[in-house]
């Protein structure tokens, strides 16, 4: 009976199991990736995709140079899976791949353009977005969006894209960036005065 | 000016136009995002790098790994042997042939090579 004291006890103390999910950390994942575990770098790609769509979007508008950009992001950071220190997190340093590839992109879809016009020697107009899925409210205010942004530089479009869109500090993007906080600032300025000047029948509306 | 830049675009700024056009800008890449991006990234990716670490592209990625620190040096050791062999054929009594100037051969013309030359085993006999 007192060797059965023990186990009453425990019984009558237990509660209800409840089972815990340890999520690991984008660092765990990354250290398991280097081993060769693709399981682990798989999470790594699912749990950041949706937000290097959106920074890539940000950059080249809805073309279909989107996903060909993002799964270049991933396959980059796989390549240089032993370069990541952990010294910035991992969304911050998948950033600088998107925005360095987004801008790599910008560029060949300028020496493209610049190609067919000097040949053809008279401007053509290459649409920005693919589809006409919406509204045709929507697709013209979506379009009158998508030429604001393409008429910015690509440098001041990363920055707006950064710190309006992905919702970084100055800090934050100037480092991402490589660039001072001042050009941060400066370039925002510039770009914003931009954008408000060609949105602002889209901003009346929504004011 | 830096203080008017830093209230105008500071996120907990009230200023009612910076949060409209962050808004606008959030809205419309979420659209572009929506409308460019394929599902099952993903399993893109990894078969993306299952192909990459296929066998042959090891053994290319090895071999390239292996003779890049060489390249340079060898190209520059092959282009001093043609200019070497280019200044040699110059003394040669017949003009030779592109391919000979390259890999520094000696021209044989008809005469020299229906013509035996038996002096050095005359010479060296007992």
């Amino acid at each position: 009976m007192a060797a059965l004291a023990p186990v009453a006890q425990l019984r009558s103390r237990s509660r209800p199991l409840r089972l815990t999910v340890i999520t690991p950390t984008d660092e765990e994942l990354v250290i398991r990736a280097r081993k060769g575990d693709n399981g682990a770098f798989r999470i790594l790609v699912e749990r950041h995709e949706k937000n290097m769509a959106r920074t890539v979007a940000g950059m080249l508008g809805a073309s279909s140079e989107v996903d060909d950009v993002v799964q270049e992001v991933f396959i980059r950071f796989y390549r240089h899976l032993d370069r990541f220190r952990g010294e910035a997190a991992v969304g911050t340093f998948l950033k600088r791949i998107a925005i360095n590839l987004s801008l790599d992109a910008l560029r060949r879809r300028k020496r493209v353009r610049s190609r067919f016009v000097s040949r053809d020697n008279e401007q053509i107009h290459l649409p920005e977005a693919e589809s006409d899925r919406f509204h045709e409210d929507t697709f013209d205010r979506r379009r009158l969006i998508e030429q604001a942004l393409s008429a910015l530089r690509p440098q001041h479009r990363a920055v707006v894209v950064l710190r309006l869109i992905d919702g970084y500090s100055t800090k934050e993007a100037a480092g991402i960036l490589d660039i001072p906080q001042g050009t941060v600032l400066s370039r925002l300025s510039r770009a914003t005065a931009k954008l408000r000047s060609v949105l602002a029948p889209i901003l009346a509306e929504e004011e | 000016m830096n203080n008017s830049i830093h209230t105008s675009l500071d996120p907990s700024s009230n200023d009612r136009d910076s949060h409209a056009l962050r808004r606008l800008l959030q809205e419309h890449a979420d659209q572009a995002s929506e409308l460019a991006f394929q599902p099952f990234l993903a399993d893109r990716v990894m078969r993306r790098i299952t192909m990459a670490s296929q066998p042959e592209d090891q053994l290319f990625s090895l071999l390239f790994g292996l003779f890049r620190p060489v390249a340079l040096a060898s190209l520059l050791l092959i282009l001093g042997l043609v200019g070497y062999n280019t200044v040699v054929s110059r003394t040669f009594d017949v003009q030779p042939t592109t391919t000979e100037v390259v890999f520094g051969l000696q021209p044989v013309s008809l005469t020299d090579a229906f013509t035996a030359d038996l002096e050095p085993l005359l010479t060296d006999s007992p």
